[in-house]
């Protein structure tokens, strides 16, 4: 059991990074990862012989993402202002040239639609096969693979220089 | 109409070069689209693209700068920690049980032989005179 409680603390963080990068702001991250802890002291015992609890936690984090979606699309989002503020403090780097260029990632990340960027984070951030992917989110692998692709042509033209119109920030549609 | 080799393009699906960027492909198919990448310069390019996004990505998430856990959370993970905690307890308590259960039992079958002849020494023998 030892071996349980060290893999969740160590998955805490690289949710809370996930979260950040899907839920663009810390604070909305935060509750993201707050909730989904909660859920899983809700439902322990299930989880306790979860054969891969990374990929269940993903699974959980999806689902709250998606309603919290379905709840700010009713309600309205609200933007802290410490968002704004705190927005260019997101990376830490060395180098002017690299931090330029993944911010203008970031920026490009965030101007996808979400179901787009979720995919594409979950692939090349948290290392998921598409299957896998394709079981966090309750889509077919199909439906994966084409938004990853898209998601990745469009981040493409996003940082080349090339961009496309901007994308409706709550669209979770394909 | 003669076709070199060299020349015939090779037709690779969009899904198979996602799953050559991420690493999920077989080695025959792996080779297939190494092929089609040398004999295409753009699948090259759009390759390349995808791989440093993927590496952007990664570079990104590591460089946020994280935030120190809020007290909710923390308070959270101690609890979640408190639920895994008793069960390692109760396995330890379990094995210890087991281990006193077995030592006693192999103890009783030792001595068991012996018990058994001292019980018989001390049962009272009754003799009924008719």
């Amino acid at each position: 059991m030892a071996h349980h409680q060290m893999e969740l603390e160590r998955e805490i963080d690289g949710l809370r990074r996930y979260a950040r990068l899907l839920a663009k702001n810390w604070n909305d991250a935060d509750d993201l990862v707050q909730e989904c802890m909660l859920r899983a002291l809700e439902k322990w015992p299930r989880i306790a012989g979860v054969e891969d609890l990374r990929r269940y936690l993903f699974s959980m984090m999806h689902n709250l993402f998606i309603d919290g979606v379905r709840k700010t699309s009713r309600r309205g989002k609200v933007v802290p202002i410490e968002t704004a503020m705190m927005a260019p403090a997101l990376i830490q780097g060395s180098n002017q040239d690299h931090r330029l260029e993944l911010q203008d990632l970031s920026d490009g990340l965030n101007n996808l639609p979400d179901a787009q960027r979720e995919v594409v984070l979950l692939v090349g951030m948290a290392g998921f096969t598409y299957e896998e992917a394709a079981k966090i989110t309750n889509c077919p692998v199909g439906t994966v693979m084409s938004r990853l692709s898209r998601g990745r042509k469009a981040l493409r033209d996003y940082v080349s220089g090339n961009t496309l119109d901007p994308v409706p920030m709550q669209q979770m549609a394909r | 109409m003669n076709l070199r080799r060299d020349n015939i393009e090779i037709l690779v699906p969009d899904t198979l070069l996602h799953r050559y960027v991420d690493v999920l492909l077989s080695r025959q198919q792996r080779r297939t689209v190494e092929t089609a990448i040398a004999r295409n310069p753009e699948l090259a390019r759009s390759i390349d693209a995808w791989r440093a996004q993927n590496l952007g990505i990664q570079r990104l998430a590591a460089t946020q700068s994280l935030p120190p856990m809020p007290q909710d959370m923390r308070n959270a993970t101690r609890r979640l920690s408190g639920r895994i905690r008793p069960r390692a307890g109760f396995r330890a308590v379990y094995a210890a049980v087991c281990l006193v259960l077995v030592t006693a039992c192999t103890l009783v079958w030792l001595i068991g032989p012996q018990t058994e002849v001292t019980a018989k020494q001390k049962i009272p023998i009754i003799i009924i005179n008719q």
